[in-house]
């Protein structure tokens, strides 16, 4: 031990900061020797405190601890034995080293003194390199005595500290050592699955979570059940790692209630489906609404113009068999009952399409709307040849649509064009432009205009601005063309003067239609 | 074919039997018509069917039991599987006429609106089926 601690690499263990200063006691009644000692034993290595008497020695250490004690043995009053069996008597001093000097060399005063617990005698007179390499070593024991008890310190701060964080972490935490079992919880651990520590050291984890079958020491997240003392269940939320250590692999488990989270999750869950359900029902709703409206249509277009061809084909009958005594006002009055039936039937139709547009399905395809223009002048061709009217066009786009209710858009506007004409041949245009994204398509016509002032009710359903007996029409067409064009995703607007002819306008969406035209 | 043609017809509607009587009369048909108000009339009468009629006019909105259903239980029977019928109604839908072609109606005609019309039409389509010489009123049926 004595040689060890002289060898030279020894020093690199002492404290850096070396605050840390050891202290020799020197006790001698002669300050003569005392002087002597100090001389020898003068370093800056270690602090020098001078006693002397074995009392004044007492005193000394009563306050401070030393390295080493160089005492004395034959001394007045209280001699070295006595001091030194006083020294060891003492708690903080029992262990501290005594060097007894003396001159005498007898085997009785040595037996005593080794008793007395002193480590070495030193002879007088004194070598002074021997005191001065026994002094070292003692000073190099107590140096690492001291750091010793600092590291053990530093160790037990760092202990109390990571207790401290395991003491506040928020979640359970449970240390298993590497023999599989639970070495160390935290109090949160003691109130989640209400077991004291001393319940659960030593136990494997499944006393805490009976699912836990994780074996491997790569880290782990998953859901388990925990149970607890009484054995009520709940859900956890279970993240290990492992830690290679010299004892072996420490695994740590952070366990964490989540019967909040899996609660608000199951609200969630009931949430959506009811919302779901809603859905569903809403859905199922709407269908049923919608089959009802075509199931009316049906009884519309059969039941309501039954009588009305009933009224017709008498009427004529009438005529047929009175014709001949049917004055001039008679075939009049035939011909408004002709005349009624008549509208009451277009009517009936165009009420029809209007309401079917809502319960069909929107076929959206690529439309060629050159083909829509050339198909709804077609439809018109009797008007048009009557009238002389000149339909043209700009080269026209091809767009995502409806054919169909395009070509009846079209018909509708031109058709309107034609029927409200002025004095002179109808002249139509149609031209389109892309505006940002979407289509504008304009149809100008020459005919008698609209009163601005009506310009937003002409799209209304039923809204006439003329008597039956200047124009024919039910106010039907326009509300068809605004509702094809919403579906379309678009809107339609009309820019007139009185007697400076009209130019409808109507926007078509790019791409795939909007919501609008999911037909519901 | 000699005598007057034998002509079910099955209508609830009595003015259209009327015009129909009408436009066979004005197309120069020598008929009997049988009219049946409704069709449970009419299955009862041809359970115990003496004579099979040369020709089925059947409405498709009748009460009890409705046109599609009497034209497949008429085409079922063999005895009358191949007597032509002529399905006369207001309905101008598409299911309604492949249905009923489906079913094996020769004709499906949706009676027109006005009198010459049906005369002409009617009655057209109905000497086409008998196998009647077509007259001049009848020439674009």
């Amino acid at each position: 031990m004595i040689t060890t601690a002289q060898e030279p690499e020894a020093e690199t263990n002492l404290p850096a900061d070396s605050s840390y200063k050891a202290k020799i006691l020197l006790v001698d009644d002669n300050p003569g020797n005392l002087l002597g000692l100090e001389a020898v034993l003068e370093s800056p290595d270690h602090e020098l405190v001078k006693a002397n008497s074995g009392i004044e020695a007492l005193r000394f250490l009563l306050n401070d601890d030393f390295a080493a004690i160089l005492l004395d043995v034959k001394m007045p009053e209280m001699d070295g034995f006595e001091t030194a069996s006083l020294i060891r008597a003492r708690k903080r001093s029992q262990h501290t080293p005594i060097l007894f000097l003396t001159a005498f060399k007898s085997d009785e005063q040595l037996f005593r003194g080794y008793d007395l617990g002193a480590v070495d005698f030193l002879f007088k007179p004194i070598v002074p390199e021997v005191l001065q390499s026994k002094v070292a070593v003692f000073v190099q024991l107590s140096r690492n005595a001291e750091l010793l008890k600092r590291q053990a310190d530093v160790l037990q701060r760092a202990e109390q500290k990571f207790r401290m964080f395991l003491e506040a972490a928020p979640e359970s935490e449970v240390f298993m050592g590497p023999d599989g079992r639970i070495s160390l919880v935290n109090s949160r651990t003691e109130s989640l699955f209400q077991l004291k520590r001393d319940q659960l050291i030593g136990e494997p984890l499944t006393r805490l979570v009976p699912g836990w079958t994780n074996q491997s020491p790569s880290p782990f997240q998953g859901q388990l059940s925990g149970i607890r003392a009484d054995g009520s269940s709940f859900p956890v939320d279970i993240t290990s790692s492992s830690l290679h250590t010299a004892e072996g692999i420490v695994t740590i488990h952070a366990i964490r209630d989540v019967t909040d989270r899996k609660r608000a999750e199951e609200e969630i869950r009931q949430l959506n489906s009811r919302l779901e359900q809603k859905v569903i029902e809403r859905t199922a709703a709407l269908t049923r609404s919608n089959d009802e409206l075509r199931q009316f249509a049906y009884v519309v277009s059969h039941d309501l113009k039954e009588p009305l061809r009933t009224v017709a084909t008498f009427s004529q009958l009438l005529e047929e068999r009175l014709g001949s005594d049917f004055d001039a006002e008679a075939k009049e009055f035939l011909g408004y009952i002709l005349g009624g039936v008549k509208r009451m039937s277009d009517l009936i139709d165009d009420l029809l399409a209007y309401t079917s547009l809502d319960a069909g399905e929107s076929r959206f395809k690529p439309v060629d709307l050159n083909l829509v223009l050339k198909e709804a002048s077609f439809n018109l061709l009797a008007t048009i040849q009557e009238t002389g009217a000149v339909v043209a066009s700009d080269p026209l786009p091809e767009i995502m649509g409806d054919r169909v209710q395009l070509v009846q858009v079209m018909q509708n506007l031109i058709g309107n064009s034609i029927k409200y004409r002025s004095n002179e041949i109808p002249r139509i245009h149609v031209r389109a432009e892309w505006q940002s994204n979407e289509l504008v398509v304009a149809v100008r016509d020459n005919g008698i205009g609209i009163d601005p002032a009506y310009s937003e009710g002409v799209f209304k359903l039923f809204k006439r601005l003329h008597t039956r007996e200047e124009y024919s029409g039910n106010g039907v067409g326009l509300a068809i063309c605004r509702k094809i064009v919403q579906r379309h995703g678009g809107r339609i607007w009309v820019e007139s003067n009185v007697g400076q002819g009209a130019t409808f306008y109507f926007t078509i969406a790019a791409g795939r239609a909007s919501s609008a035209a999911e037909g519901i | 074919m000699t005598g007057p043609v034998r002509i079910f017809m099955v209508e609830d509607h009595g003015p259209d039997v009327f015009l129909v009587r009408k436009a066979l009369h004005d197309n120069q048909v020598e008929f009997h018509l049988t009219r049946f108000e409704d069709g449970e009339q009419a299955v009862n009468a041809l359970l115990k069917l003496a004579e099979i009629p040369h020709l089925f006019i059947l409405d498709l909105n009748v009460p009890k039991i409705d046109g599609l259903e009497l034209l497949r239980r008429i085409r079922k029977n063999p005895a009358m599987a191949a007597v032509p019928i002529a399905v006369l109604t207001s309905s101008r839908t598409a299911q309604d006429r492949l249905e009923a072609l489906a079913l094996g109606a020769n004709r499906f005609i949706t009676k027109p609106t006005d009198l010459p019309s049906f005369v002409r039409i009617v009655g057209g389509s109905i000497k086409e089926l008998l196998d009647l010489p077509q007259g001049p009123s009848a020439q674009h049926a």
